[in-house]
């Protein structure tokens, strides 16, 4: 009888095999199965953000406008809007902070520790900074990574290259020719580009965001012209 | 008897702790997929609704173009707008429209400082106050530095004034001194795009209200609910008349918003759009302000 109450050393070492067997089995498949998870959550997550920052970049882009500022040492009026083929500093009616308030904005291409390209977002509201002059600071309350980890980003801009051309080609089609470039300056130029295009390749994919901008920036410097704000 | 117990124990507990970890793996999976569906879908659902308000957009901004506001018929397939005077309306159930022609609001840039201040007594400010308003409003805008007292504006303000063209109406919040409530009054009364002329018949009901009487403010508005309305039955009410500034003709310069209520969706997209259907070498649609 005694002998029959207890276990033999062989058979508690099987039973406690075959328990830890289970034991592994059961931790390994639960870790793998989880990892896998977190993975495509990851992925999920990963498209999730990306969609958005296209769309945000997007509303972002259409919302740009010419913003007319003043040159801090003649006084003269003129465009605020800096565009390289890696950054771009505007403003826009399209805010990602705050789309309440039209928002100043930096958009910068940099690279990251895998070399690969991030486009980093830098704004402040309208609302926070009274933006009046070509030499004025502009400290930017809000800075965050828009897309991630793309092949590359780069800039163009449709547009004329200058305001007298501009003014003449609405009077004589000959006057000048509306082209593509790779950097625009509104300070010089006295316009904002007609036409801004962000062309982004990610994972060998090509995506062109493009927008159509305001084509008259030319008449909110001819305002100027004449004080008739008051009566 | 006891050993069977033991074995039973034993599988027993296997069983219990397999079913444990099967358990939490599958708990965990569903309070993810409920996460992630919940994610998609809210997505998924955005998408849908900026699709139907590209769509509805681009359908408006042909009927803008193709259809003649001096008649009241819209060609088949074009969306009939109810108004011009910012009232709203719904498209269908969850779209709403909002279209104001920019020739029915007052130019901020051609400040007539006369008229905002019977405007700003009408709406309840005081005489005294409405006339700062308008100094005030007047100094920004302005391009010197004095004031009408021919003190210097950066000491008014504290800060250099805009002294030129005012990009969006919120620029007015930067005026030292302009309460929110006011600044609403003047946003819901001005426009910072000109046509070069100015049609009260087409003004919002808050505007009419700022600037007629009550009774004629409340027979402009019954005629509007009633749709019996147009520019002669507005003269008629207010006793305005064409001049050379007040011209009783729509203009090129349309406001339009949309919003999506549906859902946990509610997406909001406004344009400011100056449209040129016969220019032969301009597009015919040029976007003043995109907030789409």
């Amino acid at each position: 009888m005694q002998h029959s109450k207890g276990f033999t050393i062989v058979e508690l070492l099987i039973s406690i095999s075959i328990l830890s067997m289970l034991m592994f089995t059961g931790s390994f498949v639960y870790s793998t199965i989880s990892n896998q998870w977190d993975k495509e959550l990851g992925e999920f997550n990963n498209h999730f953000a990306e969609a958005r920052g296209i769309r945000l970049l997007d509303k972002l882009l259409n919302g740009v406008m010419p913003f007319v500022i003043r040159n801090s040492s003649s006084g003269s009026p003129t465009m605020f809007f800096i565009g390289k083929a890696d950054r771009l500093l505007a403003v826009s009616y399209g805010g990602i902070i705050n789309s309440t308030y039209p928002e100043i904005f930096r958009l910068t291409v940099l690279k990251n520790k895998i070399d690969k390209f991030d486009l980093v977002y830098q704004a402040t509201s309208s609302r926070k900074t009274l933006l009046l002059e070509t030499e004025q600071s502009i400290s930017f309350e809000k800075s965050f990574i828009l897309l991630k980890d793309l092949d590359s980003a780069d800039f163009e801009y449709y547009g004329w290259s200058d305001f007298t051309t501009k003014v003449d080609a609405n009077f004589d089609r000959n006057a000048g020719q509306i082209k593509w470039y790779s950097e625009y300056s509104g300070l010089e130029n006295k316009l904002t580009p007609e036409v801004l295009k962000v062309k982004l390749v990610k994972d060998g994919k090509n995506l062109d965001i493009v927008a159509i901008l305001n084509f008259s920036s030319e008449k909110l410097l001819q305002y100027y012209l004449t004080d008739e704000s008051t009566e | 008897m006891n050993l069977h117990y033991s074995e039973r124990g034993v599988a027993l507990i296997q069983v219990l702790l397999l079913t444990a970890i099967l358990s939490v793996l599958v708990l965990y999976f569903t309070q993810t997929s409920r996460q992630q569906v919940a994610v998609a879908q809210y997505f998924n659902d955005n998408t849908d609704a900026f699709i139907e308000l590209t769509n509805l957009k681009n359908r408006l901004l042909f009927s803008l173009l193709t259809d003649s506001r001096a008649s009241d018929s819209a060609k088949p397939n074009n969306i009939i707008i109810k108004n011009f005077y910012g009232e709203p309306f719904f498209i269908d159930d969850h779209i709403q429209v909002t279209v104001q022609d920019q020739a029915g609001l007052l130019p901020i840039h051609f400040l007539n400082k006369n008229q905002l201040v019977n405007m700003l007594s009408s709406l309840g400010i005081q005489l005294q106050r409405s006339i700062q308003i308008s100094e005030m409003l007047g100094n920004w805008l302005d391009f010197d530095n004095e004031t009408s007292n021919y003190s210097s504006e950066t000491e008014l303000f504290g800060y250099k004034a805009r002294d030129g063209y005012v990009h969006d109406l919120s620029d007015l919040l930067h005026i030292e001194g302009l309460l929110p409530e006011e600044y609403d009054m003047i946003r819901r009364a001005y426009t910072i795009h000109y046509p070069g002329f100015f049609n009260l018949a087409l003004a919002p009901n808050s505007l009419i209200k700022g600037l007629f009487p009550e009774s004629q403010f409340l027979q402009v508005k019954s005629m509007r609910d009633s749709a019996a309305f147009d520019s002669k039955v507005f003269s008629r009410v207010t006793g305005v008349v064409e001049s050379e500034e007040m011209f009783f003709a729509p203009s090129n310069l349309i406001e339009f918003e949309l919003k999506y209520i549906g859902g946990d969706v509610n997406l909001h997209q406004k344009w400011v759009v100056s449209l040129e259907p016969y220019s032969d070498f301009r597009p015919p649609i040029n976007y003043l302000e995109n907030r789409g």
